[in-house]
């Protein structure tokens, strides 16, 4: 698109500009105007100025919000003040707004043996499916489940979550760490690994404690992370 | 084309030398041409155990340094004549090695011969490095021991990713009492801790050093029962199932064994 410096004087105080393009008509919201600016002058246009653009057939609007990023109530006030107008149809709000929506961290999916001398470190939950050997690391932020032997370390919660937990179908670790309180592998003798249940290691009153796997969901709806 | 195949094992003195040279002997009995390539510079002794010490003119560091030619630092076996060793320098700098370069020998090797075993030295530091660089499968070698076994998976560990075949394990020096009575590891548990394939359960065996002093690998003496050993991991090389040596009496243990070399219904 050609630059238009001249024809559109820059920071315009016109909360609301209106533009025609190919497919439908693009509503500049200026986002150095307050909400009530805009919605007085949409308004104005809806049922003043630009009544003869919102006659003709059904059009799509596209609405630039620029860096504002609206609420779901101010999206809904907008909307409704267009919905008067029976040829106009919504396509979208766009705002290049960079805040980014809060991203719920990805789980690490590892296949294979964790070996002796190798980390992983991941930010969020941590699955090995396979054995973490003596002489290796995990080290979640989140979360570590092993579906299958955990001989090496494992540190949940390790950057500060005292919720985190650690699952393995069979535990003999040689270190567990759950946020910062750290201990050994709990006594278990020398039982035979062939009747072991899926356990999990977590944090009960700071102390490091063992439960079976079916536990799990009852700890976690009773203290923390909610019933949802 | 021939294949590669080095053997490792992160911990020193767990059996590599005694394995190379056996497995090699046991190889060229079967008919293979093989060729063994020592790659610990600075403490060969692959040479000695194979009972070709004195035949040596040139080395690995010859070759890569072109002093000589690669056919010209070749040693024949006194015994096979299709068996042959590629020493290392007991005393030239060991940095005239690089991976490229002893790939490259590697490469050309393999064009000549059925087998390339390189005995690697011990550590994960850049000789590890070299002798990995030209190979196609691994060989690893433990005892039961639980340092041994650590350095195994770490060893392991790398070989992944290196990107080469998946490595097959050689469980050395075991005493079938010592693990019957639980003072040694488990070859079960071994075999479930590393996760990869077993290749073979070498006995301790007296006969081993007897034979490595006289230059004589044990392998060639049909009574010992590591020689045995020596040749059946050679066959299932070869590609024939074999059965694990019985190590002990009790049942329950062959048995799981062979489930896990596949030999199990
Ligand atoms: N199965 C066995 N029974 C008895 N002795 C053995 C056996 N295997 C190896 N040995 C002995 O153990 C010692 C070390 O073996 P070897 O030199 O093969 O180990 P290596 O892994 O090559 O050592 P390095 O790391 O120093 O290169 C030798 O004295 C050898 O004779
Ligand atoms: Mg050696």
């Amino acid at each position: 698109m050609a630059h238009q410096t001249g024809c559109e004087p820059l920071r315009t105080r016109t909360p609301v500009t209106i533009k025609g393009i190919r497919d439908g008509l693009v509503f500049i919201l200026n986002d150095q105007c307050s909400f009530e600016e805009i919605l007085t002058d949409l308004d104005e246009k809806m049922n003043g100025s630009h009544q003869r653009l919102l006659l003709g057939p059904l059009v799509r609007v596209t609405l630039q919000t620029g860096s504002r990023k609206f609420s779901d109530l101010e999206e809904a006030q907008i909307r409704e003040k267009l919905s008067g107008h029976g040829n106009l149809i919504i396509q979208e709000f766009q705002s290049s707004s960079v805040v980014p929506v809060k991203q719920e961290p990805v789980p690490f999916i590892h296949h294979g043996t964790v070996r002796s001398g190798q980390v992983i470190e991941h930010d969020g939950d941590v699955v090995v499916v396979g054995d973490i050997n003596p002489g290796a690391q995990v080290l979640a932020t989140g979360d570590i489940y092993v579906m299958g032997t955990l001989r090496g370390m494992a540190h949940a919660g390790c950057k500060g979550d005292e919720n985190a937990v650690i699952a393995a179908v069979f535990f003999r670790p040689t270190q567990l760490r759950i946020h910062d309180v750290i201990s050994r592998s709990p006594d278990t003798g020398d039982r035979d690994l062939g009747e072991t249940e899926m356990e999990f290691a977590y944090l009960r009153d700071k102390q490091m404690a063992v439960d079976k796997i079916s536990h799990l969901y009852s700890i976690r709806a009773r203290d923390f992370r909610g019933g949802n | 084309m021939g294949e590669a195949i080095v053997v490792t094992s992160g911990k020193g003195g767990v059996g590599k030398t005694t394995t190379s040279a056996n497995i090699g002997i046991a190889l060229a009995l079967s008919g293979k041409k093989v060729c063994l390539v020592d790659t610990d510079i600075g403490l060969r002794n692959l040479d000695v155990v194979m009972g070709l010490e004195n035949r040596i003119i040139y080395d690995i560091v010859d070759v890569v340094t072109e002093q000589c030619r690669l056919e010209q630092a070749l040693i024949k076996d006194k015994r096979f004549d299709h068996l042959y060793m590629l020493p290392a320098s007991q005393t030239k700098d060991k940095s005239a090695l690089t991976p490229e370069s002893v790939k490259e020998i590697v490469e050309k090797l393999k064009g000549q011969f059925d087998f390339v075993l390189i005995d690697c030295p011990a550590g994960i530091e850049q000789g590890f490095k070299i002798a990995v660089s030209g190979a196609d499968k691994a060989i690893v070698v433990t005892n039961p021991e639980a340092a041994a076994v650590r350095d195994a998976d770490r060893v392991i560990g790398l070989l992944e990713a290196e990107k080469l075949e998946r490595p097959k394990l050689v469980i050395n020096r075991v005493r079938p009492h010592m693990v019957r009575e639980g003072n040694m590891l488990d070859i079960e548990e071994i075999v479930a801790i590393l996760a990869i394939d077993l290749l073979g359960v070498v006995p301790d065996d007296e006969g081993v050093i007897s034979g490595s002093n006289k230059g004589e690998p044990v392998v060639m003496n049909p009574n010992a029962r590591a020689g045995m050993a020596y040749r059946n991991i050679a066959r299932r090389i070869l590609g024939d199932s074999v059965p694990l040596l019985v190590l002990s009496e009790n049942g329950g243990f062959l048995n799981k064994m062979k489930r896990m070399i596949g030999l199990g219904k």
